[in-house]
C-alpha cells in the first residue's frame, strides 16, 4: 500500500524551441532573429549591431549580458579595434581571401580568451555565463571573448571557521576566485582542478581539484563517474551534491568535509584527498574523510604541536561531553543514586523539591528549548538576536528555576552541554551530536546507563559500517592504525609526519624527508 | 572478496573469549582452589597453546573455512550432519552468554526490569551487526577492545594497588592434584572458543603472521583472567570468594580511589556490555555462517531475522533461575564446548595428521562472494 | 515508509511505559546516611536509620533538623528495614549509608542475624564502616550529631581514619573486612565501640574501646591500651599516632613520640610440637614533645628513649594477646596465619583451634628508632 500514488515521472529539459539545437548560419540577419528569438523576455540582454571599421559594408553583432561583463573589455578591446582602429591600420586586410574570423582572433582583438563556437546553444551557454559573442555577418562561426566580471562577495574570513593563528582568507562564491585561491597555494602544474557542467537549467561550473600521484587515480575516476550520473535541475551549493555521491545516503553522518577555508582545503589536497566545488557556493567539499577529523581544526597545524594536541584532548572530550551528559545525568538521577557524593546528591534533591517533571521530560523540555534559543539567535536579524539571548538566559534560566519549574543542576547541565556542543570545529559534526544526543536521552529515561551503552553501541555499529568513498568512516579507530591514530587524537609533531594519511589505493606516502636530524 | 587484519582477528578472538571468562571463572576456579585459584588462571596458558598450536595446525592442512574444513577431513555426510549440529552448538553458546549476562544485570543493577527487555534490547543490537556484515562486527569489536581491555586491566590494577597484601595468597600452593585440574579445565575451557579461528583464518590478510595472532590472544586472556582472580582474592580473601555470585563483580563494588570516585560499578557493567554484546554477536554470526556455508545458501545476512527469534524465546526459557543458570555453568556448559570446541577439533587434528599439506593455490573461498 | 512508521508506532509507546521498573525519581527517594539494628525489649530486631534532610546551599537549617532517625521493629531485619516505611512516603537509598551500627545487645546475642543481609543485599556497599554501639542502641547514636558535622553516620569513617593515624588507637573496620573475618578460619573481627557520654546535659558521642568477636557473638572488649595494641598488629595504614613514654633523665616527665610508620609481621613457629607465634613490629618514631627540660638529643639519650619506647610498645601489644587469649577469641589472626604458613599443621590444629589458642605461646620482638625531632635539634631550656 502506498499512501500517496504517483507517477514516476522522468525529468524533461525544459525546451525555448528547437531553435537552441541548430547550428549558427552564415546569414547574419537569420542567427539575428533566433537570437532575439530566444532571448525574449530577458531584459538584462544587451544586442548590438554594428559595422565594421574598415568596411562599412560588413555588418557584425555582440551579444551580452548586463551586470555579467566588464563593459570597459567591451569597449576597448572589443568594439574598438573593430570600429576604429581596423580603419586606421596600415596593413590592408583582405576580407575575401582570409577567413575574417581567424584574423580577428589572430591580429586585431586585443583580448587574452578568445575562441569560437558555431552553434545557438553554445552561444547562449556562454552569454549567460558573462562572455561575450561577436557574430560576423557571413559566416556560420561565432567568436567567444572572455569578459566576465561581476560584483560578488569579496574575499573575506570565514565567520564559520574562526581562527587566530594561521591563514584567515576564506572562500567566495565566485568559482575561478577560490580556485585562484587554491592555484595560489600549490604552484604545481601536478595540481589539477576538472571542470564539469552539472544542473539541467542551471549549468553550474563544478570542478574536482586534486593532487595528481598523490590522491588514488581509482579514487578520481569513482569521484568523477558518480558526478556525472548526478541528473538534477540545478545545483546551487556543494551539498547539494553529497547528497548524491555519498556511499551510504540514509544516514546523518555526513561523508564529506565543509570547509570555506583555502589552507584547510590545500591541507587535505596534500594528504592526497579531493575536493568538489561549485560556482556559487563559497562551501568546498573534502573527500574523502573519517570521522575523527571532524575533531580536527585546521589551526591545529599553526600552533605549536603540545598546545594543539591538548586541544584537541579537549575537544575530545568536549564531543563525549555534548553528546552524552544529558542523558547521563538523567540515568543517574533516576537510576544510579549510588554513584553521585552525598552531598551532591542531597544538593540536587532539595533543589528538585517542588519541581513536577521528572528529571527525563525536564531534560527533554530545557534540551528543546536550548536547541530553540539557539536556532532563534542565528534567524533573527542582528539587532534582534542580543535580545533573545537576554530574554533566554535570564527568562529561562533565572525564572524558570524561581518558579520551579526547572532545578538549578538541570540549567547547569544543558548549558554546559551547550558550550560543548560548540567546541567542535565543524558544524556537521556539531549536528550530528545534536540530533544523537536526544536519541541517548531517550534511551537514557527508559534504560538508565544500561540504555546509554546499548545506544551507543548502536551508534558504533552504524558508524563502522559506514565509509566515505572507501574510506572507513572511524578509519584510524576501526580499522585500527597505530601510526595514524597518533595525528588524531593528538598533533604529531610536523617534523615527524613522515607518511601521509594511507587512503586506499594511494600510491605516494612519503610527505618527507628524514627531519629528525637537526 | 574483503579482508581481515590480523589486529581485528586478535580482537575478535578475545572479545569471543574473555568477557565472560572475566565474570565467570574467577568463580569457577575460586570455588575449586580458593586463594590458589590464580595458578590455574596462569596455568591456562600452557592447555590455551596446545588448543592454539592444534587450530592452528587444522588451519594449514586444510584448504577450506570451518564448516566445509568437517567435510573435508571427515567426509561429506558426517561433515554435514556435524556442521549443521554446529549451527546448534553456536546457538547455544549465544542464548547462553545471553542469559548469563542478563541474570547478572538483573541481580546486580536493575532487578525490577523484566529480562525480556534485556534480551530484546540485546538481540536488537546484535541483529543489526550481523545485518551489516563480518567486516563491520571486525571493525566494531575492534573499537570495543581498544575501550574495554585498558579498562578491565585499570580496574583490576587499581584493585590491586589498593588490596596487595600478598599474605592473603598463602599458603601457596597447598592443594590437591584433582582439585587443581579441576580449576585448570575450568580456566581453560573457555579458550576453546578460539575455535572460530577456523573461520576467521580464511578472511586473514597475513596468514603467516596468524600464529603469533593466536597465542597472544592465549597470553592476553592468562593475563587478563589471572590478574583478575588475583585481584579478587586480594580484595575478597580466598573463601569468600567462592561465595559470591559474581566475584570480579564484588571485586569492583569494593573498589574505591580517591574520595568522591565511588561505587563505579554500573560504569564497569557499561563497558562490560560492549564486551558481552560483541561475544554475542561473533558466536552468533558463527551460527549464521555455519547455516550458511553448510545449506550453501547465497547470504548468510538474511538468517538473522530467524536466528534472533530462536535466541530470544531459548534464552528465556533456557533456566528457571539463577541457581539452574549457575550449574549450567558448572557441568554441562563446560562439557558441551570441550566436546564441540576441544574433542571435535582434535578428531580432525588427528586425522589431518596424516594428510599432506594442500597446495597454496587451491585454497578455496567460501561458498558466497557476498561475504 | 511502512516500516518506519511501524517502528515508530512500537517504540513511541515503549519511552511511555518504560517508567515503571527502575526508575526511582529523586523527588520520591530518601537519603539514608547511616543505619544499624538491635534486639530490642521484645527480642525483636530493631532497625534503625539515619535520614539526611535535603539543604540547598545557601540555605541554613539547624543541626537537628538536618538528619531524621527513625526505627523501626520485625522479626528479621529486612523485614524491620521495610517497616520503615509505614511512615516513611519515600524510597530510602540505602546505598548511601556509610556507616552500620551494631546494637551492644544483638551483638552479644547474634551478628549472624544481619551479616546475611548485610553482604548479599546489592545496596549495601561493602565499604561501609562498621560500629558497635556500647550500652546503648544505633537508635540513640545515630540522634546524635557529631560536632560540625552534618550527619553523623557519613563522618563516622573520618572519624576514625583521622584518629587512627593522628592518635593511633583504634582500626576502622569495613563491613568487607567483617565479613570475610568472620568467615575465614583462624580470624576474628574487633570492632571499635561508640558510646555516648554526658557533657554539661549535652550528649555527645566519643569512640570507646573495641568490641571482640568469637564466632557470631561479642564476648567482651579491648580497652585503650589493648586497642593500641591491636592496631600494631592489625593497621592497614602504617602510619600515624602516638606513644608516650617516661623521661629517661626525670622519671616525673613525659616524652611524647610520634610514629613515623611501622610494620608488623607475625610468624608461626613450631619447635618440638610446640607452637610459638612470632611477633615482630619494626618502628620510625618522630622525637615531637617532652614536658620538662633536660637534653635528651643525643645519640645517648635517644637509645634510652628507644628502648623505653620499644618497652611501651610490647606492653602494649602484650596486653592485647592477653585479653584475647583471655577472651579466646582470635582477634590477632594467629590461626590464619598459621594456615598460611605451616599449611600441613593447620590441618590438624585447624579443627580444635579454639581450644588450642589461648594457650599459644608468643614472642613479641619490637624495633623502634628514633629518626627525626621536627623543627629544633635541643630541647627546650629556660634561661
Amino acid at each position: 500500500m502506498r499512501f500517496i500514488n504517483s507517477k514516476k515521472s522522468k525529468p524533461e529539459d525544459l525546451k525555448p524551441s528547437e531553435i537552441v539545437q541548430q547550428v549558427l548560419s552564415t546569414n547574419l540577419q537569420e542567427n539575428l532573429d533566433k537570437l532575439k528569438f530566444l532571448v525574449q523576455g530577458c531584459s538584462d540582454v544587451v544586442i548590438k549591431d554594428f559595422k565594421f571599421g574598415h568596411n562599412p559594408t560588413v555588418r557584425g553583432i555582440i551579444v551580452y549580458f548586463d551586470g555579467l561583463v566588464d563593459k570597459s573589455i567591451i569597449e576597448l578591446n572589443l568594439l574598438k579595434p573593430l570600429m576604429l582602429e581596423m580603419d586606421m591600420s596600415n596593413q590592408q586586410i583582405d576580407f575575401k581571401e582570409r577567413d575574417i574570423i581567424a584574423t580577428l582572433q589572430e591580429k586585431i582583438l586585443s583580448i587574452a580568451e578568445l575562441k569560437t563556437l558555431d552553434n545557438l546553444q553554445e552561444l547562449c551557454h556562454h552569454i549567460s555565463s558573462g562572455d561575450t559573442v561577436l557574430l560576423v555577418d557571413g559566416y556560420a562561426l561565432g567568436l567567444v571573448a572572455s569578459t566576465r566580471s561581476w560584483q560578488g562577495r569579496p574575499i573575506q574570513t570565514p565567520e564559520n571557521e574562526v581562527v587566530i593563528f594561521g591563514p584567515k582568507e576564506g572562500f567566495c562564491e565566485t568559482l575561478r576566485f577560490n580556485t585562484a585561491l587554491l592555484r595560489r597555494r600549490i604552484k604545481s602544474t601536478n595540481f589539477k582542478i576538472e571542470s564539469m557542467v552539472i544542473g539541467r537549467i542551471t549549468k553550474t561550473d563544478v570542478v574536482l581539484c586534486y593532487i595528481d600521484q598523490l590522491a588514488p587515480p581509482e579514487l578520481i575516476k569513482e569521484v568523477k563517474a558518480r558526478l556525472e550520473k548526478i541528473d538534477i535541475d540545478g545545483v546551487l551549493d556543494t551539498s547539494y551534491l553529497i547528497e548524491f555521491i555519498a556511499d551510504d545516503r540514509n544516514t546523518m553522518f555526513t561523508q564529506a568535509m565543509h570547509t570555506e577555508k583555502p589552507d584547510r582545503v590545500c591541507g587535505n589536497l596534500l594528504e592526497g584527498r579531493l575536493c568538489i566545488m561549485v560556482d556559487g557556493s563559497p562551501m568546498a567539499l573534502i573527500l574523502p574523510i573519517s570521522f575523527p577529523q571532524y575533531w580536527t581544526s585546521s589551526e591545529d597545524y599553526s600552533v605549536h604541536y603540545v598546545p594543539a594536541s591538548l586541544f584537541r584532548i579537549l575537544r575530545f572530550m568536549a564531543f563525549w561531553v555534548a553528546l552524552l551528559l544529558p542523558s547521563i545525568y538523567v540515568a543517574i538521577i533516576t537510576y544510579h543514586h549510588e554513584m553521585i557524593p552525598t552531598p551532591l546528591l542531597l544538593t540536587i534533591a532539595a533543589t528538585r523539591q517542588g519541581v513536577p517533571f521528572p528529571a527525563f521530560i525536564e531534560a527533554l523540555v530545557m534540551d528543546v528549548t536550548f536547541e530553540l534559543l539557539r536556532e532563534a539567535g542565528l534567524r533573527l536579524p542582528r539587532a534582534v538576536g542580543p535580545a533573545v539571548s537576554i530574554v533566554g538566559a535570564l527568562i529561562i534560566g533565572d525564572a524558570a528555576v524561581k518558579a520551579g519549574l526547572v532545578s538549578t543542576p538541570m540549567v547547569v547541565i544543558i548549558a554546559f552541554t551547550g558550550i560543548a556542543s560548540f567546541v567542535s570545529p565543524s558544524y556537521n559534526a556539531a549536528i550530528i551530536i545534536r540530533i544523537a544526543r536526544f536519541g541517548f536521552l531517550i534511551i537514557a529515561g527508559v534504560l538508565g546507563f544500561l540504555g546509554i551503552m546499548v545506544g551507543l553501541v548502536l551508534m558504533i555499529t552504524r558508524m563502522a559500517s559506514l565509509s566515505s568513498f572507501g574510506l572507513p568512516y572511524l578509519s584510524p579507530l576501526a580499522p585500527f592504525n597505530l601510526k595514524q591514530i597518533t595525528d588524531v587524537l593528538v598533533r604529531r609533531p610536523w617534523f615527524n609526519d613522515q607518511e601521509r594519511p594511507y587512503l586506499e589505493g594511494m600510491q605516494n606516502q612519503v610527505r618527507q624527508g628524514d627531519n629528525h636530524e637537526k | 572478496m574483503f579482508k581481515i587484519s590480523n589486529f581485528q582477528i586478535y580482537c575478535m578472538l578475545i572479545i569471543l573469549v574473555a568477557p565472560l571468562a572475566y565474570l565467570d571463572t574467577p568463580k569457577r576456579i575460586s570455588t575449586c582452589l580458593f586463594n590458589n585459584a590464580w595458578l590455574a588462571a596462569f596455568g591456562a596458558i600452557i592447555p590455551g597453546l596446545l588448543m592454539a598450536a592444534m587450530f592452528l595446525y587444522i588451519i594449514n592442512k586444510s584448504t577450506s573455512p570451518f564448516p566445509l574444513l568437517l567435510e573435508e577431513h571427515l567426509g561429506l555426510v558426517i561433515g554435514k550432519i556435524l556442521g549443521f549440529i554446529y549451527v546448534f552448538f553456536f546457538l547455544l553458546i549465544t542464548i547462553y552468554s545471553l542469559r548469563l549476562f542478563t541474570d547478572f544485570i538483573l541481580s546486580n543493577v536493575l532487578p525490577g526490569t523484566p529480562i525480556s527487555v534485556f534480551i530484546g534490547v540485546l538481540l536488537l543490537v546484535g541483529f543489526y551487526a550481523i545485518k551489516t556484515g563480518l567486516e563491520n562486527i571486525a571493525r566494531v569489536s575492534e573499537l570495543f577492545i581498544l575501550i574495554g581491555l585498558p579498562f578491565s586491566f585499570l580496574i583490576t590494577l587499581l584493585a590491586l594497588g589498593e588490596h596487595h597484601n600478598i599474605e592473603s595468597l598463602l599458603p601457596f600452593a597447598d592443594m590437591s592434584y584433582g582439585s587443581f585440574g579441576l580449576g585448570l579445565a575450568y580456566a581453560s575451557f573457555a579458550l576453546g572458543k578460539l575455535m572460530p579461528i577456523l573461520t576467521l583464518a580464511f578472511f586473514s590478510n597475513n596468514r603467516k603472521g596468524l600464529g603469533l595472532t593466536v597465542y597472544q590472544v592465549v597470553f592476553t586472556y592468562a593475563l587478563l583472567i589471572g590478574l583478575t582472580t588475583l585481584a579478587t582474592t586480594l580484595t575478597l580473601e580466598g573463601l569468600p570468594t567462592s561465595y559470591s555470585t559474581f566475584p570480579t563483580f564484588s571485586m569492583v563494588r569494593a573498589l574505591r580511589f580517591g574520595q568522591w570516585v565511588q561505587n563505579i560499578d554500573i560504569i564497569f557493567i557499561g563497558i562490560w556490555i560492549l564486551g558481552v554484546f560483541a561475544t554475542v554477536t561473533i558466536a552468533w554470526f558463527m551460527a549464521c555462517f555455519t547455516a550458511q556455508q553448510v545449506l550453501k545458501l547465497r547470504d548468510y545476512r538474511f538468517l538473522a531475522a530467524p536466528s534472533t527469534l530462536i535466541i530470544g524465546i531459548s534464552s528465556l526459557v533456557l533456566s528457571r533461575n539463577i541457581l539452574e543458570v549457575q550449574i549450567m555453568g558448572d557441568i554441562i556448559i563446560p562439557i558441551i564446548y570441550s566436546i564441540f570446541l576441544i574433542l571435535i577439533p582434535m578428531v580432525i587434528f588427528i586425522i589431518t595428521l596424516f594428510k599432506p599439506y594442500p597446495e597454496d593455490h587451491n585454497i578455496s573461498k567460501p561458498v558466497s562472494t557476498t561475504v | 515508509m511502512r516500516k518506519s512508521l511501524l517502528l515508530i508506532i512500537f517504540i513511541i509507546p515503549l519511552i511511555f511505559i518504560s517508567g515503571c521498573w527502575e526508575k526511582r525519581e529523586i523527588n520520591d527517594t530518601a537519603v539514608t546516611t547511616g543505619f544499624g539494628a538491635d534486639l530490642n525489649a521484645q527480642e525483636q530486631i530493631s532497625f534503625s536509620v539515619q535520614l539526611a534532610q535535603p539543604t540547598a546551599p545557601g540555605e541554613s537549617g539547624t543541626d537537628n533538623s538536618q538528619s531524621k532517625v527513625f526505627t523501626a521493629s520485625g522479626t528479621t531485619i529486612t523485614e524491620a528495614a521495610r517497616k520503615t516505611l509505614l511512615f516513611l512516603p519515600q524510597m530510602p537509598l540505602w546505598s548511601h549509608s556509610n556507616a552500620f551500627i551494631i546494637g551492644e545487645k544483638m551483638a552479644r546475642k547474634d551478628v549472624s542475624l544481619m551479616t546475611d543481609f548485610l553482604s548479599r543485599n546489592r545496596n549495601v556497599r561493602p565499604e561501609v564502616i562498621m560500629l558497635v554501639a556500647l550500652q546503648t542502641t544505633p537508635g540513640e547514636v545515630l540522634k546524635i550529631p557529631l560536632p560540625l558535622r552534618r550527619f553523623s553516620g557519613k563522618n563516622f569513617g573520618n572519624l576514625l581514619k583521622i584518629q587512627e593515624t593522628q592518635l593511633g588507637i583504634y582500626v576502622p573496620v569495613t563491613l568487607n573486612d567483617f565479613i570475610s573475618k568472620l568467615s575465614i578460619p583462624g580470624v576474628e573481627p574487633a570492632v571499635p565501640q561508640v558510646a555516648i557520654v554526658k557533657e554539661e546535659k549535652k550528649e555527645k558521642l566519643i569512640l570507646q574501646g573495641m568490641a571482640v568477636f568469637k564466632g557470631p557473638q561479642m564476648v567482651g572488649s579491648l580497652n585503650e591500651m589493648e586497642s593500641r595494641g591491636y592496631r600494631w598488629l592489625n593497621s592497614t595504614v602504617n602510619h600515624g599516632g602516638i606513644i608516650i613514654i617516661r623521661s629517661p633523665i626525670n622519671n616525673e616527665d613525659t616524652i611524647t613520640l610520634e610514629i613515623n610508620q611501622f610494620q608488623h609481621k607475625t610468624r608461626p613457629q613450631l619447635n618440638q610440637g610446640k607452637l610459638k607465634m612470632e611477633i615482630d613490629v619494626e618502628t620510625e618514631l618522630v622525637f615531637y614533645e617532652q614536658n620538662g627540660t633536660g637534653e635528651l638529643l643525643n645519640l645517648e639519650m635517644s637509645k634510652l628513649m628507644e628502648e623505653l619506647a620499644r618497652q611501651e610498645i610490647e606492653k602494649e601489644i602484650s596486653a592485647c594477646i592477653i585479653k584475647s587469649q583471655s577472651l579466646q577469641s582470635d582477634i590477632l589472626g594467629w590461626g590464619r596465619s598459621v594456615n598460611r604458613y605451616q599449611p600441613e599443621e593447620w590441618k590438624w590444629l585447624g579443627s580444635e583451634w579454639p581450644s588450642i589458642f589461648p594457650g599459644v605461646e608468643s614472642e613479641i620482638r619490637v624495633k623502634t628508632k628514633i629518626i627525626r625531632a621536627n623543627l629544633s635539634i635541643k630541647s627546650f631550656e629556660f634561661k
